[in-house]
């Protein structure tokens, strides 16, 4: 088995988990929201920096290994 | 996931104004998010320490874990932020708006009538809340939530003088006189309508009570047709008179000892509750306009009245008067007794 493997045998039911708990917090903005409030905006900001960070977490990753 | 929504329909010329705690409370997530943040930076500085920051399949899990920890510790903050954001509460001209989001997946919404205030108080404590001017309103209410608590209000006393005036200003036609607005729909009409019994229950009860001369409400609860809180809601309904749960409301020994024991086991009523600008709020279990009318000439004070349960304001006037003077004593006060003629008629 090879260390890649390894870490991705760990990765990706983690990353399910946490895309669980995105997933948990974007429902409460988009269910619980009030008439008028800021909840998109929150909402917005949040998935966009949860998505910055994936992807540039990812992509180093990748980076890394293969450089 | 459990909810409960409720929103009053806000009157012309008065924009309802929603409040949230103040941003400060998110302080200590923030520090704490933070601190979530310190050991994998530790980690990583002790890895390259020992020479291991260069090997690719560490370097690549490094960015791989460190970019998921990094997820869960902003989705970990979020939450706070969600938590924060969505407790909230809606002054209307109506009344108060109470939105909690109690845990996920489970908020609680609460409606408090203006008329149903009892007293409302600010707290603001420690430096945070002193220095930034933000502390906790508590509303005590005759309603059966009891007490509506508004957590760290930006401005708490400016907040709490604008529930004060419009609480005031929902109250204020009892003030100096009562108006008593006469029923205008019979007790088993709005029992119907509130859907506790039905056509069927309400004409058996009424050939009960031709026979037994006892009161349509009595007789309902004798039955089992409606609970005690039915009756009382739906007298407080027919009278126009807010409700109030005596089981869940701390009364003020020093306002008992206005009314003397031997009215308040004459009218079934107990006083409750004296408000800054001389009110005094009394609980009736029967309301009736004669009876208001006999109440306001023995006392001084502008007086409002509210409906409560018979079995509580019997308990409440054994439990107050226990311990006062009252060496003129009427008959003792029997336990309430479901077969006594206590309740308004029809």
């Amino acid at each position: 088995m090879s260390p890649l493997t390894i870490i991705l045998s760990f990765y990706i039911p983690l990353f399910l988990l946490t895309m669980v708990y995105v997933v948990v917090n974007g429902f409460h903005f988009i269910r619980f929201r009030l008439p008028g409030d800021l909840s998109w905006l929150f909402m917005s900001i949040y998935l966009l920096a949860v998505a910055s960070v994936i992807i540039t977490s990812i992509s180093s990753a990748i980076v890394a290994y293969t450089v | 996931m459990t909810e409960t929504v409720s929103t009053p329909q806000p009157s012309p010329g008065f924009q309802p104004r929603t409040f949230r705690p103040h941003i400060l409370k998110l302080l200590f997530p923030l520090l704490w998010a933070i601190i979530m943040l310190v050991p994998p930076l530790m980690i990583s500085s002790t890895l390259n320490s020992m020479g291991l920051g260069e090997d690719p399949i560490i370097e690549s899990a490094s960015w791989l874990f460190g970019g998921l920890y990094l997820v869960f510790v902003i989705s970990y903050f979020t939450m706070q932020v969600i938590f924060w954001y969505f407790d909230a509460w809606i002054i209307t001209k109506n009344g108060l708006i109470d939105i909690q989001l109690v845990s996920l997946f489970n908020r609680r919404v609460a409606q408090l009538n203006w008329s149903q205030v009892q007293d409302v108080r600010v707290s603001i404590q420690g430096p945070l809340a002193t220095l930034f001017y933000f502390g906790d309103i508590i509303v005590q209410t005759a309603g059966k939530e009891g007490v509506f608590e508004l957590r760290a209000i930006p401005n708490a006393r400016a907040v709490s003088d604008l529930i004060d005036e419009l609480s005031q200003s929902a109250q204020s036609p009892a003030q100096g006189g009562i108006k008593f607005i006469s029923p205008t729909q019979r007790l088993g009409e709005i029992l119907i309508q509130q859907g506790n019994i039905t056509e069927s229950d309400l004409e058996q009860a009424l050939q009960d009570q031709r026979i037994s001369g006892r009161r349509l409400g009595q007789i309902l609860v004798a039955q089992g047709r409606i609970s005690r809180e039915d009756l009382v809601k739906a007298l407080s309904n027919q009278f126009h008179l807010p409700y109030i749960d005596l089981s869940r409301y701390d009364i003020d020994p020093n306002v008992v000892k206005l009314m003397p024991y031997a009215t308040a086991v004459k009218y079934h009523a107990i006083p409750i509750h004296r408000s800054a600008d001389d009110v005094l709020n009394i609980a009736v279990a029967e309301p009736e306009r004669e009876k208001f009318t006999e109440l306001m000439g023995q006392f001084d004070l502008p007086l409002t009245f509210l409906v409560a349960d018979e079995n509580y304001i019997q308990e409440a006037i054994a439990g107050y008067y226990s311990n006062q003077d009252h060496s003129i004593t009427q008959p003792p006060i029997t336990p309430p007794s479901l077969d006594e003629d206590t309740t308004a008629t029809e």
